[in-house]
């Protein structure tokens, strides 16, 4: 095991920052698509499981994701940055699965519809919840405003990486995170009071 | 009406820079924009608590539980789908391009040594430098005693028709062979290998390899050739110039 992520760190080396790694890969180098492919897999599984809600349909769009990146590697023109680039194929194939499945915009995630259909007394939540009920509200959202949710607030994407990744306008963006904010006011319980940073 | 401007004007401005407050949180937002933002937060109580706001979605997302969904375990059925994803791209490309069988084996060779040559050059490139320097004295070193040591061999050619009597116990035969216009390179690879022969040129740009393989002095050569021809990666084989290269 320590043999085989020593063998990791050096190809890692090797291959250095991602644009290198992938202009390897575009002239099939496999060791370097073994780099790519472990820098970004944790990463792409969290992503695609927000967006798509769903832990059985992730691994498998996540291994599609990255036979694309296999694929298509010689068509990135360098113009986004290659994290933006694999993201946006992730976010791509995500929602065209979610289509295909036609779950689109409907709640998937259980612990999140009983919180919604609780009455509201019981929908007083204490400050110390507030973090954890947010966060199944956010479930709630449409798959294209979670996304941008994610890539702003945990990716840490600025707003035209974002309209890169979704293939939008950047206005899209903006409104599409206006939409999410209003969404969750109207889905979290009435009369909560924001806790102090 | 001046009065309405104004009041329209301060709306617009306040939805734009309401707009951007969730990149001037994640610390994306470019500098003069980061300006107009404070600024406007100076005087505007609304984006202040739509700050308070979005730090805790901010927070609530960032402390959201990571997804232990699978672990690394896929990385080999995504090479096996590359591998079978290659091929078909190989051919397609190759029927897309030129007829022959030609392109595949040829552009199959010349990307396995591209590909070769630059893992090596990166691993080379990767190495301290002291232990580049290593590397480079002890090849230098390989070569010269290579070129000293190699006793002078000059070939010995002769005919086809000669008996075998005339030949030492083992030669060498060499023959054009073109593949089939599907076979990959490790196919040709493998055959090449149970048939103890070996690429000594080729291809040509019309897709020819010329092959060298073992010819046992008790062999008929037509029943070599015969046998290669009757492979089903082999499209066509004839000898080269009836010449055998004795050993």
């Amino acid at each position: 095991m320590i043999a085989e992520e020593r063998e990791q760190g050096m190809a890692d080396s090797m291959f250095g920052d991602d644009p290198k790694a992938l202009q390897a890969v575009a002239e099939g180098d496999r060791e370097a698509f073994k780099v790519l492919y472990h820098r970004y897999y944790t990463k792409l599984i969290r992503f695609v499981f927000r967006v798509t809600q769903r832990t059985d349909l992730a691994e498998e769009i996540v291994n599609d994701v990255m036979v694309v990146v296999w694929e298509k590697a010689a068509t990135y023109k360098g113009t986004a940055k290659v994290s933006t680039w694999i993201f946006g194929i992730a976010y791509h194939k995500a929602i065209k699965t979610l289509q295909q499945w036609s779950r689109v915009n409907q709640p998937l995630d259980s612990d999140a519809l009983q919180l919604a259909m609780l009455p509201d007394m019981e929908r007083k939540i204490p400050d110390a919840q507030f973090s954890r009920d947010l966060q199944s509200t956010l479930t709630q959202l449409p798959a294209e405003q979670r996304a941008v949710v994610e890539l702003t607030f945990y990716y840490g994407y600025s707003y035209p990486e974002i309209a890169s990744i979704v293939s939008c306008p950047v206005n899209t963006v903006k409104t599409r995170m206006f939409h999410a904010r209003r969404k969750l006011r109207e889905l979290l319980p009435d009369g909560i009071e924001y806790p102090e940073p | 009406m001046k009065h309405e401007d104004n009041i329209r004007q301060l709306k617009s401005e306040h939805d734009s820079i309401e707009a951007v407050l969730p990149w001037y949180i994640n610390g994306t937002l470019p500098l003069e924009e980061c300006h107009q933002v404070e600024k406007h937060m100076e005087t505007c109580l609304q984006c202040r608590a739509a700050m308070t706001e979005l730090q805790n979605m901010q927070r609530a997302v960032q402390q959201s539980t990571d997804v232990a969904l699978v672990e690394r375990n896929n990385l080999q059925d995504v090479l096996s789908r590359i591998d079978k994803a290659s091929s078909t791209a190989s051919v397609a490309r190759k029927q897309q391009y030129l007829s022959p069988q030609k392109l595949s084996s040829r552009w199959s060779i010349k990307q396995w040594l591209t590909n070769k040559v630059s893992h090596y050059w990166r691993v080379f490139m990767a190495l301290p430098g002291g232990w580049r320097y290593t590397v480079v004295a002890q090849s230098l070193l390989l070569v010269l005693a290579g070129v000293m040591f190699t006793p002078s061999t000059e070939p010995v050619f002769t005919t086809l028709s000669a008996s075998s009597a005339e030949n030492s116990k083992q030669d060498n035969i060499r023959m054009r062979v073109v593949f089939a216009e599907d076979v990959l390179f490790r196919d040709i690879r493998h055959l090449l290998v149970n048939a103890k022969a070996r690429i000594v040129d080729g291809p040509t740009p019309s897709g020819v390899y010329t092959l060298e393989t073992i010819y046992a002095p008790d062999e008929v050569l037509q029943d070599v050739l015969d046998r290669w021809r009757a492979k089903a990666l082999v499209r066509f084989v004839e000898p080269v110039s009836n010449i055998v290269v004795r050993n």
